[in-house]
């Protein structure tokens, strides 16, 4: 007998097994109910057994995956995202990237926009998702069904995660590439960097989403808004009023914000050859304008300078995120 | 069996309250739905039938009260709603995918073996009539078309109790018409139905019983045929058509004229008439035997001037409390 024959007899074999075993619970229960059963409701009451919660939680997760390879805006934004390194490449002059000395600077330079682009993959994946179940309404359906509500939340964060998640990491790796050609690569700092990014996507998300649970219409301008410009906003206004007391040393912490963990990963990388010091942000802006200026706009403020420090505050941050998101949505009524 | 199903009934509602700040939708409900009974839930607008159904189906948390589902307390969402399959305020479907997406979705959560999901999504697309439309996206459905696919998500893990909001709400007649042919084929198989309706007629011809709430309370509750018999015996508002097969004979009028609780008769045809009658019933059954002592031949005995209608509105008007 052949290879494939024995793995064909074995797999009969097996399937025969499990057919005689369900056979035998549709038999218990047939016989459990005095016969007065139909070989349907047999069937269900043996083998319609309702999936448990890590079961409901991938379902929730392939389900909302599968809807979104059928939303353009989704496809639009990734495809944005994947490019943005490549079209940031092709603009910058040839002899910028000839001069640097390691790929990483030229990464760094690349994923410019990552920042921005980065929440806005975010928001767009996150934000959206609870409120247009219950303004399409299709929470009538999936709610009443034997599906506990953290499985349906958590299930499709998980799908909106995974998919920011991705879309940045593909946007490292195409800026990876074509940053190889040159200079060598730092590899720790990359790998590092990429971490970073992964906590500060998960914080994104996590807030997005936790936002999005509160809301009723929808949330993708309102926590974009937020991101990019509230959070870092306020740290810096902060750190500006703690400067006046004299209390700089505060600033330090406020560097922790997890809105500037995106900042970080790029400072991480290498310094920017186009003169600013991080990605395309409200942080970066301001650092900008103290260099043109010649004088820090926000004394002793700067960007957390530990990858492991901002990578725990965004976990526990986002953690905390989701928890509260899913205490909302725990308690609401529909 | 399990042992959650050898409860006797399928829902059980204790002093169920729900509250949105200081208004009450539902006011210490008290609802009790048999196994295998088909029971319909009638109200005016804003009366809590669907803040009702939400409640045992987990989409709104009581203020107040238990709800029992075949035993289980519904706060126990999952186990509750495990043999439950309901439709519930106009629910869509997510409009990119198919009705055999939808329905696969479904499945899975219910624990459907990957195999019958398929099986048990085509038996139930052609009960609702929507097979040939299964790999067309939902979004180009019609509202009824979509109410269809709905239905047949409720339908998939073959449950015992189905709940329904509405169904035929919005449909054209034919829709209507099929969505009924659907809830009474489920009636004969034995399941446990409770449907909320504006649509008397519905009450009527499908139900075996019925609650009315009215402002979030029960106003009414018990056998559909009963209550309106009760309501009609005590108003007095009885007319009985009779129709023979023979010619009907001065005679057999004037012995019927002398019958107890027989008023106002008169003759509507050769073979029929007509008359107001207040009396139990087996002096109805006297009168059916004052036909066969005449060798008349009887035909029909119809009971008119009560129906659903008058005793819906009698009771929405002036919040009777009967129960």
């Amino acid at each position: 007998m052949s290879r494939e024959e024995r793995r064909a007899e074995k797999a009969a074999r097996k399937a025969a097994k499990a057919e005689a075993r369900l056979g035998e619970k549709i038999e218990d229960a047939y016989d459990e109910s005095e016969r007065t059963l139909s070989h349907e409701e047999a069937c269900r009451d043996s083998v319609y057994t309702t999936s448990g919660t890590l079961a409901q939680i991938w379902i929730c997760y392939m389900t909302q995956m599968n809807r979104f390879t059928k939303q353009r805006t989704v496809w639009l934004m990734a495809i944005l995202l994947i490019l943005m390194p490549v079209i940031y490449y092709l603009m910058i002059s040839r002899d910028i990237i000839a001069n640097a000395e390691v790929a990483n600077t030229t990464m760094a330079t690349i994923l410019t926009l990552l920042p921005i682009l980065a929440a806005l993959m975010a928001t767009v994946t996150c934000a959206a998702m609870l409120p247009t179940e219950f303004n399409e309404r299709t929470v009538y359906l999936s709610l009443p069904l034997p599906v506990t509500r953290g499985a349906f939340y958590i299930g499709k964060f998980l799908s909106g995660l995974s998919l920011a998640a991705g879309t940045v990491f593909a946007a490292y790796g195409i800026a990876l590439l074509l940053s190889m050609g040159g200079a060598e690569a730092y590899t720790g700092p990359i790998v590092q960097s990429m971490i970073l990014v992964l906590c500060g996507t998960f914080f994104f998300c996590a807030m997005t989403y936790m936002f999005s649970a509160k809301s009723k219409r929808g949330a993708v301008l309102k926590t974009l808004l937020i991101m990019v410009v509230g959070l870092p906003g306020l740290a810096m206004v902060i750190a500006y009023l703690l400067s006046m007391f004299d209390a700089t040393s505060f600033s330090h912490i406020l560097g922790y914000f997890p809105c500037f963990s995106f900042d970080l990963a790029l400072l991480y990388l290498g310094p920017n050859m186009m003169g600013m010091s991080s990605g395309a942000s409200l942080y970066s802006l301001v650092d900008m304008l103290s260099m043109m200026s010649g004088q820090q706009l926000i004394p002793g403020f700067t960007v957390g300078s530990s990858i492991g420090i901002m990578c725990l505050v965004c976990v526990i941050l986002g953690i905390l995120c989701l928890i509260h998101g899913n205490r909302v949505i725990a308690r609401r009524d529909m | 069996m399990t042992e959650e199903s050898d409860a006797p009934l399928a829902i059980d509602i204790k002093g169920l309250t729900k509250s949105y700040g200081s208004f009450t939708a539902v006011d210490n409900l008290d609802m009790q739905v048999g196994k295998g009974e088909f029971m319909g839930l009638l109200g005016p607008n804003g009366a809590g039938k669907s803040t009702t159904l939400k409640s045992i189906t987990g989409l709104v948390r009581p203020t107040s009260g238990t709800i029992l589902v075949n035993g289980i307390d519904a706060r126990n969402h999952r186990k509750a709603m495990t043999h439950v399959g309901c439709v519930i305020e106009t629910p869509e479907c997510y409009h990119n995918f198919t009705p055999g997406e939808m329905l696969d979705y479904v499945g899975k959560i219910h624990g459907i073996p990957r195999k019958e999901i398929g099986i048990r999504a085509r038996d139930v697309l052609e009960e609702v009539r929507m097979w040939e439309w299964r790999d067309k996206h939902i979004g180009q459905f019609s509202k009824g078309m979509r109410q269809r696919v709905a239905i047949a998500a409720a339908l998939l893990p073959n449950p015992e109790i189905i709940i329904l909001d509405e169904p035929t709400s919005g449909l054209d007649p034919r829709g209507m018409i099929e969505v009924r042919e659907t809830l009474r084929s489920l009636k004969d198989r034995g399941l446990t139905l409770l449907i909320s309706t504006h649509i008397l007629k519905e009450v009527s011809e499908m139900c075996t019983s019925m609650t009315m709430i009215n402002r979030g309370r029960c106003v009414i509750s018990g056998d559909v045929n009963t209550l309106i018999h009760n309501m009609a015996v005590s108003d007095r508002s009885i007319t009985i058509d009779l129709r023979t097969i023979a010619n009907i004979t001065p005679v057999f009028v004037s012995d019927l004229k002398a019958m107890p609780g027989v008023s106002n008769l008169e003759r509507t045809g050769d073979r029929s008439v007509r008359f107001a009658f207040i009396g139990s019933d087996e002096q109805q059954a006297d009168i059916a035997d004052l036909v066969a002592a005449h060798k008349l031949r009887l035909l029909s005995m119809n009971e008119t001037g009560a129906d659903l209608e008058k005793l819906y509105m009698r009771l929405t008007e002036n919040e009777v409390n009967v129960k």
